[in-house]
């Protein structure tokens, strides 16, 4: 790759302040052709593929230390007085604030808050109730090495008796997006080690209401689902019991008078879809879901900010509710009888390439279409911006372009110099006014199709990944062609525990979810 | 060719003349009065011009759209002023028809309104798409792109039904305006005597014309009628169509219509109160004529007191989840203020209108009609907006939305556009039927026009 600015590699700049002549590779090279003189190019080249030079490393006996019984693991018993328990723990997305100028970072929510841009204060509702706070009050934190202001966000997910607060924010320098962003948890805490070498993340500070109050960020709207069939979860003990062909989740089916009306005006969305060159067989492109894998990490909603060029939109227009994120995770907690959280649920939502689906016989210009591989294609030039698929999608999976994100010098810029370096040549960057949404990577299926007529063959199984299939850590993801009965996705579509999300809507969606095993049935759920 | 029974008796004052002369007098100089009314019009357009060019050069995002809420004030403004739009043909097509004499004094203001309330919300479609500049792609014709509309969209049926009772409705109100334009153009001099002779387009009154007159006027009467019918029931179909709990209703169509014609009523009574008053036509248009319309307004407001019930009982009485939830968000979520506005100027204030002396009380009738028109108005932006925000299939998203300075400026600026064509009408065309009321009016002796001539 050409240099982006006028910059060399590191190695080159020490060569040259030492008053050497030369490329760093080449003085690199040089030294281990020293070393292994004979067929020194291969050996090159094979350590470049392995990626080093590995030895075996002998053997140690390890043992635990003696001392190790004496550790007490129970929890500490909270501390009276004014002031309160204050644990500081790391941002699950920014860490200690090193990922904090990165806008899409910034922009991924929080797996638990799903706050984005800011700091936050998790104060337990009981403790809300007995100091008068709503969310989004700032509360000042004052330990005995510094204070700062947090917006409180009230949350059964922490103890009545203890505040947590993230870090990551707080920056007063590091880069446009990391400086002046909200408050650094890292102020209320010492800088003497511990005991064990580490830090202490744990203080004691007083708590004090100070009037002032913002809008939290959040794309949280309903925590609860109404029981429709959005999110299902399965007791280990019924999962267990399950066979294949097993169909544990009912749905409200169509009636029996309805269903050939149905089927017809389904397969009437097809038509254009199936004539001309479109003729004959063609994939079914899915996706499977495991949401007893999903952590809610959310590194597929960053990877697809990265493959399909969407931008970020900031602070200001998340709050209200703009930002683009084709693929959002979904936190529905699981609570008992009296309303406490026996943990959470995340659902990855995303376009579900319906079968049947309700965003394309109400584009007045054909922009949301269907693909003869069963995708629902968005042309974007087509595109004038009525927004009709989005207010007739059940899923409200599709986002708009209130202004233009990809201005030069613009208000709400996405990709200011050089971050338009990142953007996909693969996918078009969107104007103002239009529609955008998943299409499950379609840049890439076409790629791989067209790989596969060059070299004269199909497309095998695992040919296409989309983005977030590709991140997903835990392989909670698996793209492939529902008509292949040999796929990997054909598999788990079959998976007793599959389920479709609003099944009963008559959508056909092409994204089976996989219900969440959890050890024992709750109330509620979602 | 109207019944004379049904009319008021008329006033020893009402002659052919007298009308002729009273009607015309509305179209002499304008006053200061009448100046500052249309510069507050015109001032209120150019304020919607202002936002309409920043909508366009930064995009929608300066309105209070929110995901999920992508359809807002605009498109509550395109039903609100489609409704408005209602009562016109109603009043001078179907009323026409049902042979209903009263109609004469009102159909022309009813009818312009209907003509200006069209034009009004024809141009919402266009302001609220994401890229304004490409509206043409909606509209069917042969063209380079070799690309054509999906006729199964509800929004290409909105422009057929909008665009034919345009049409219509101008072609009507045109044809009942040339015998009157005739008869002020035998009154008018200057400028408008000139304006008229063109405009009359050479009618001269003679038997054979008026004969081929009232025909093509019953034939368009029978034409417009269905419309007045199908152009909000096509309208409510943008949102029983979609599948969104709230709007997906086969109820939509009726409640829709009835919703159209009580809003159109109540906005005829907002103009003609003043008009009245300004053009001292308080003998032309005399309280029965305010009682009739108040009678419509009892039904249809009825009708649609009806329908939210229905709505509500057949949400509960369905047992399904995602309506009985988007029911009670309505009633009972972040936007009750707005569905209890809705609930009480539609729903409860018609029923003031079973008592004779309300009805017959001009400034408490002025006071509701302003009242009706904000329900209205909320009936449309709690179905749009409440059904969208507390969408109950994906809760997660669920968002609420606030307006801002760039909805409340294209709505300040779709008021100053309607204002602006109805206030200058009302200055250059007559905006009573001079012919009609005529035919109420017992035929003139030879005595007594002559006397009506000594008295004015």
């Amino acid at each position: 790759m050409q240099p982006v600015f006028d910059t060399r590699p590191t190695g080159d700049v020490i060569l040259k302040l030492s008053g050497k002549t030369g490329t760093f590779e080449d003085y690199l090279q040089g030294k281990w052709r020293a070393k292994h003189a004979t067929n020194f190019d291969q050996y090159w080249m094979d350590s470049l593929a392995k990626g080093g030079i590995y030895t075996e490393a002998p053997t140690r006996a390890v043992r635990l230390a003696p001392s190790l019984s004496r550790i007490s693991f129970a929890a500490p018993a909270a501390s009276g007085g004014q002031d309160q328990d204050v644990i500081v723990f790391p941002h699950p997305i920014l860490h200690d604030g090193r990922g904090a100028n990165k806008p899409w970072l910034q922009e991924l929510p929080d797996p638990v808050s799903k706050i984005a841009w800011h700091s936050w204060v998790e104060v337990h509702p009981d403790t809300a109730a007995k100091w008068g706070l709503a969310t989004g009050d700032l509360i000042l934190l004052k330990s005995s090495f510094g204070a700062q202001k947090f917006p409180a966000w009230i949350t059964r997910s922490v103890r009545p008796d203890v505040l947590a607060v993230p870090t990551g924010q707080g920056h007063t320098a590091y880069g446009r997006y990391a400086k002046d962003r909200s408050a650094n948890a890292f102020e209320l805490l010492g800088a003497q080690a511990n005991d064990y070498g580490g830090r202490n993340f744990g203080v004691r500070a007083s708590a004090t209401k100070t009037g002032e109050h913002r809008k939290i960020v959040t794309t949280e709207g309903g925590p609860r689902e109404l029981g429709l069939g959005t999110t299902e979860v399965l007791p280990l003990a019924r999962a267990k019991a399950l066979h294949p062909g097993d169909h544990p989740f009912h749905f409200e089916e169509t009636p029996e008078y309805a269903k050939e009306a149905v089927e017809w005006w389904g397969e009437r969305q097809h038509e254009k879809a199936s004539i001309g060159n479109y003729r004959g067989e063609h994939p079914r492109w899915g996706l499977a879901i495991d949401l007893s894998k999903c952590t809610g990490c959310g590194a597929c909603v960053t990877a697809c900010y990265a493959e399909n060029n969407i931008a970020t939109v900031g602070e200001e227009l998340m709050q209200r509710g703009r930002e683009l994120s084709w693929m959002r995770l979904e936190r529905y907690w699981r609570t008992d009888e009296h309303g406490n959280p026996q943990g959470a649920v995340n659902e990855p939502m995303l376009c579900q390439q319906c079968g049947n689906a309700p965003c394309e016989p109400v584009c007045p210009v054909y922009a949301a279409y269907h693909t003869p591989d069963g995708l629902n294609g968005q042309v974007y030039n087509r595109c004038v911006g009525t927004r009709y698929c989005s207010n007739n999608c059940p899923y409200k999976v599709r986002y708009f372009n209130w202004y233009n994100y990809a201005e030069r010098g613009g208000q709400y810029e996405a990709f200011p110099e050089p971050l338009s370096m990142l953007l996909n040549p693969d996918v078009t960057v969107r104007e103002k006014g239009v529609m955008e949404k998943c299409t499950f990577c379609v840049q890439r299926i076409r790629g791989a199709q067209n790989q596969a007529r060059l070299e004269n063959r199909n497309v095998r199984d695992g040919d296409i990944v989309t983005a977030c299939a590709q991140t997903c850590p835990s392989e909670a993801i698996v793209f492939g062609d529902l008509n292949d009965r040999n796929s990997r996705v054909f598999e788990l579509a079959g998976n007793p525990r599959g389920y479709h999300v609003l099944a009963g809507l008559n959508t056909k969606p092409a994204i089976t979810y996989l219900a969440r095993v959890v050890a024992h049935e709750t109330p509620s759920h979602g | 060719m109207a019944e004379t029974t049904q009319a008021p008796p008329p006033p020893s004052r009402l002659t052919y003349d007298y009308v002729t002369r009273t009607i015309a007098r509305t179209l002499g100089n304008p006053t200061r009065g009448y100046f500052l009314l249309l510069g507050a019009a015109v001032g209120l357009l150019a304020l919607g011009i202002i936002t309409l060019l920043f909508l366009i050069r930064y995009g929608l995002g300066l309105a209070g759209y929110s995901h999920p809420v992508y359809w807002a004030v605009f498109i509550t403004c395109f039903v609100f002023w489609v409704g408005i739009a209602h009562s016109g043909t109603l009043i001078s097509a179907i009323l026409f028809l049902f042979r209903s004499g009263w109609r004469t004094a009102v159909y022309r203001t009813a009818e312009a309104m209907t003509v200006f309330a069209v034009m009004t919300a024809g141009l919402f479609p266009l302001i609220h798409i994401g890229r304004q500049w490409y509206f043409y792609w909606l509209i069917p014709y042969p063209n380079e792109r070799g690309l054509w509309p999906n006729f199964k969209s509800p929004l290409i049926w909105d422009e057929f039904a909008i665009g034919t009772y345009f049409t219509v409705s101008t072609v009507f109100l045109i044809m009942g305006l040339i015998p009157d334009i005739a008869a002020v153009r035998d009154l008018a001099t200057g400028w408008r005597k000139k304006l008229y002779a063109i405009t009359a387009l050479g009618w001269t009154g003679a038997n054979e014309q008026w004969r081929h007159y009232t025909r093509g006027y019953l034939y368009l009467a029978a034409l417009a009628t269905p419309l007045v019918l199908s152009v909000h029931s096509v309208v409510s179909w943008d949102f029983a169509m979609a599948i969104v709990p709230g709007w997906h209703a086969t109820l939509f169509a009726p409640y829709f219509v009835a919703g159209a014609i009580y809003s159109g009523c109540g906005m005829v009574i907002t103009l003609l109160t003043p008009i009245r008053k300004l053009f001292q036509l308080e003998e032309v248009i005399t309280v029965h004529h305010f009682e009739n319309l108040a009678k419509l307004c009892l039904l249809t407001g009825s009708i649609v007191s009806f329908s939210y019930l229905t709505e509500n009982f057949v949400a509960w009485f369905s047992g399904n989840p995602a309506e009985r939830a988007a029911f009670w968000y309505r009633a009972f979520g972040p936007y009750w203020w707005a569905s209890w506005t809705m609930n009480i100027c539609n729903g409860l204030l018609p029923w003031l209108l079973w008592s004779k002396r309300v009805r017959t009380n001009i400034t408490a009738l002025f006071v509701i009609s302003i009242f009706v028109n904000i329900g209205m108005w909320f009936e449309r932006y709690v179905i749009i907006v409440v059904s969208l925000a507390g969408e109950p299939y994906t809760t997660w998203t669920n968002a609420v939305y606030n307006p801002t300075w760039a909805d409340w400026g294209i709505m300040a600026g779709s008021f100053g556009w309607f204002f602006m064509w109805f206030l200058l009408f009302v200055k250059n065309f007559p905006a009573v039927a001079i012919s009609e009321v005529k035919e109420v009016l017992a035929a003139p002796m030879r005595q007594k026009a002559r006397a009506g001539v000594q008295h004015t």
